[in-house]
């Protein structure tokens, strides 16, 4: 896949670009999604028309994201399940006091596997929610790491998986993220999700599932005359259009296409991961359409908002991020993982940056003296992770601080009840 | 003595499913719909009154039979897959969603219902399931074992993986205990179905090892409770959580149904199914003349309450048929 990087898009060429395009855009999908989470479709329509503007801080799905990265910039291709699970009891378990906020149940299953002793791959085996979006939702910072190799993407980030998930969770995760590596490659989004479903077995739930989402959007696209995608139209900042019939009959299509009727709860991996990549190719890997489609669908609205974003946001770039949901992606508030409070996305892209060129025997070339020019540094006063490349300073105390969800009874699970 | 041992399996199952305090809701199902929304009332009232008086299954208005101890949903299926058992499986569940719309069924059955009928088919219809590790097979492989048959065709029609695995390993116990008599032996015969890596596999051991250092079933309870239950999730009807349960109870038990099946109710998350198949093995063990006769009265009549066209249904007599 590495060859397909000639065809880039000039202005979205560098790595560092694409891995802040791919966190913000994970970071405002999941900020946006976040108060349409486990709404119905029409609810969402009915309160918002179509949802464009961020109005509260992201949720589990950023901070989960950047405690993926901090591995990875530890470990590299190097990374290994029991390397997770020595991260989890040394930076996770100890600040768990009283309630463990935003945690959806594969999170507090796999905490209270690892506090009976377990290893992986049983910690994410023994828990009944394995198969949740609890890895989807963290898994692109393993593409951004392995940009044109969906392979090495996805084998890395089930070694993360093996930890919380399993089966068709684990298959999850590998699908985002191999998206993800091929969208830093600047592939367009029909072979981003090709990438995605070369990285699961053809007989699997998510294969099954993403494969009848496609066919869905492609169904639309031929039932619309060329130019009117129905989820493609421009939308404009404050836009709170009406979305058309045909936009809301994609909407009905999709559900009744991937998700599951008899259950009540919405963070079901091929459900999610299905929707996300539907939503990216109805919005023909444009951020901002992909994004707003994705958070459209309900269910577990940030999460499918987030993958949506960082796939889109990979093949776009930083660029292609809109200004104004950039501008409200702060510094996470560490509500969920308090190891992560006060990180960025930008600057854990960076970091990501930093260390896919160190870990690259040979580096691209013209990519690599960019990045090195803008590498961050090594270490930094105010950061107490030795270990981990500072963030600029300004990054902890510049931007509106993104409030990660509420953590009333209820509130803060990522898994509440659906609809 | 095979078939009163036959007999012992599907009346075990019947005892240990009316049992657990689950039965009563799931046979409140046959009062009518706002009765149970009364009560959904009463479970908020509780909570908005901060009163620790909690709401149990009534009958207002309504008739107190479906209210009396007696088997439920487990029973039920158990039954449906002993009257079909000779149909090939995937058929047997859309013969059953075609003629019984009102059924009521697990998540896992009911998706793979409607997988079944967008055109999933089996493996994928257990597979494609939220679901897919519970143990709605496992109830249903207490047929399959007790009469000899391979339980596998019908697992994988609404379950995979641990789902699956469960009814494999309950249907060799059952088998072995048929055959046997013996707990020590039917809980070897599962173990030689779950492999040490998976979730199940893994906690029968953890179950059974539990147990024997407790000695007692009763004096097992806290132990299983810490070790097996992770207090997680939001159902508790997960193989590789009440299969475990049911083998390591059986064991310590040394078949005696009467002291394996009342511990396995104590683990309350588990009741609704951990007694039921508790009540399989131990009934298989131990023969159908070994069960009281209260309770196989009391346990015999099915109530319709999730496959409204068994109301009435003898079980025993239906497995007179059988054997």
């Amino acid at each position: 896949m590495t060859s397909r990087a000639a065809v880039t898009r000039p202005e979205a060429a560098t790595h560092r670009d694409r891995a802040r395009g791919c966190l913000l855009g994970l970071a405002a999908g999941d900020a946006l999604g976040a108060p349409a989470e486990n709404l119905t479709p029409a609810e969402i329509r009915r309160r918002w028309g179509r949802l464009t503007e961020i109005e509260r801080g992201g949720t589990d799905d950023t901070e989960y994201a950047i405690f993926a990265s901090s591995q990875l910039v530890r470990h590299g291709h190097a990374l290994t399940s029991a390397d997770v699970a020595a991260a989890y009891r040394a930076e996770v378990l100890p600040r768990i006091t009283g309630p463990m906020r935003g945690a959806g149940f594969s999170e507090l299953g796999t905490v209270e596997a690892l506090r009976r002793g377990l290893e992986p791959p049983m910690t994410g085996l023994v828990h009944q929610h394995g198969w949740s979006d609890g890895l989807a939702m963290r898994a692109a910072p393993y593409g951004i790491f392995c940009p044109g190799d969906p392979a090495e993407a996805a084998r890395l980030v089930e070694e993360d998986g093996r930890v919380s998930q399993s089966g068709e969770g684990v298959l999850g995760g590998r699908a985002v993220a191999g998206a993800v590596a091929a969208a830093m490659a600047g592939l367009p989004p029909r072979e981003v999700v090709a990438a995605a479903l070369s990285v699961v077995p053809e007989d699997s739930w998510t294969a099954r599932a993403v494969t009848r989402a496609v066919t869905v959007v492609d169904q639309a696209r031929q039932d619309r005359p060329a130019g009117h995608d129905p989820s493609s139209a421009q939308v404009r900042p404050g836009d709170a259009r009406e979305p058309d019939d045909a936009e809301a009959a994609l909407v009905e299509a999709l559900h009744e296409a991937v998700v599951v009727r008899h259950y009540p709860w919405t963070d079901v991996a091929p459900e999610a991961v299905a929707l996300a990549l539907a939503a990216y190719l109805a919005g023909d890997g444009d951020v901002e359409a992909s994004v707003t489609f994705a958070v459209s669908l309900g269910r577990d609205a940030d999460t499918i908002g987030a993958i949506a974003g960082a796939v889109a946001g990979a093949g776009r770039g930083e660029g292609g991020v809109p200004a104004r949901w950039a501008a409200r992606i702060g510094p996470v508030a560490g509500t969920c993982l308090p190891v992560v409070a006060g990180r960025h996305v930008l600057t854990v892209a960076d970091e990501l940056t930093a260390a896919a060129n160190h870990h690259r025997p040979t580096p691209e070339a013209g990519d690599d003296s960019r990045v090195s020019a803008d590498a961050v540094p090594e270490t930094g006063a105010g950061d107490d992770r030795a270990d981990l490349p500072a963030p600029p300073p300004a990054d902890r105390e510049t931007g509106p601080r993104t409030g990660a969800r509420a953590d009333g009874p209820g509130g803060g699970s990522r898994t509440a009840k659906g609809q | 003595m095979s078939g009163d041992r036959i007999r012992g399996a599907f009346a075990g199952l019947a005892v240990g499913d009316a049992v657990g305090w689950p039965a009563g809701r799931h046979r409140s199902a046959l009062h009518a719909p706002w009765s149970r929304r009364l009560h959904r009332e009463l479970d908020a009232f509780a909570e908005e009154h901060r009163v620790t008086t909690l709401p149990v299954p009534f009958a207002l208005n309504q008739p107190v039979a479906p209210l009396a101890l007696g088997p439920s949903d487990d029973a039920e299926w158990l039954a449906w897959t002993a009257l079909t058992i000779d149909r090939p499986r995937a058929a047997a569940f859309r013969e059953l969603r075609e003629h019984s719309k009102d059924l009521r069924a697990r998540i896992s059955v009911a998706t793979a219902l409607d997988n079944l009928a967008r055109g999933v088919e089996p493996p994928a219809s257990g597979h494609d399931n939220p679901h897919h590790f519970d143990d709605a097979a496992a109830v249903r492989a207490v047929a399959f074992g007790a009469l000899g048959r391979d339980p596998a065709e019908d697992a994988r029609v609404t379950n995979a993986g641990d789902g699956v695995l469960g009814a494999l390993a309950m249907a060799a116990a059952v088998a072995a205990a048929v055959a046997t008599g013996s707990a020590g032996q039917a809980v070897e015969a599962a173990l030689a179905v779950l492999p040490d890596d998976t979730a199940i596999g893994h906690n029968a051991r953890l179950a059974i090892e539990t147990a024997r250092a407790a000695g007692d079933p009763f004096a097992a309870v806290p132990a299983l409770d810490a070790a097996l239950l992770d207090h997680v999730y939001s159902y508790a009807v997960g193989a590789a959580q009440t299969v475990p349960v049911a083998l390591a109870l059986a064991e310590v038990a040394g078949g005696a149904l009467g002291r394996a099946v009342p511990a396995a109710a104590c683990l309350a998350p588990l009741a609704d199914s951990a007694p039921a198949l508790t009540g399989a093995i131990t009934g298989a063990c131990g023969g159908f003349e070994a069960i009281p006769e209260g309770w196989t009265a009391s346990a015999r009549t099915l109530a319709g309450c999730c496959l409204p066209h068994l109301a009435g249904t003898d079980l025993i007599e239906l497995t007179e048929e059988l054997v």
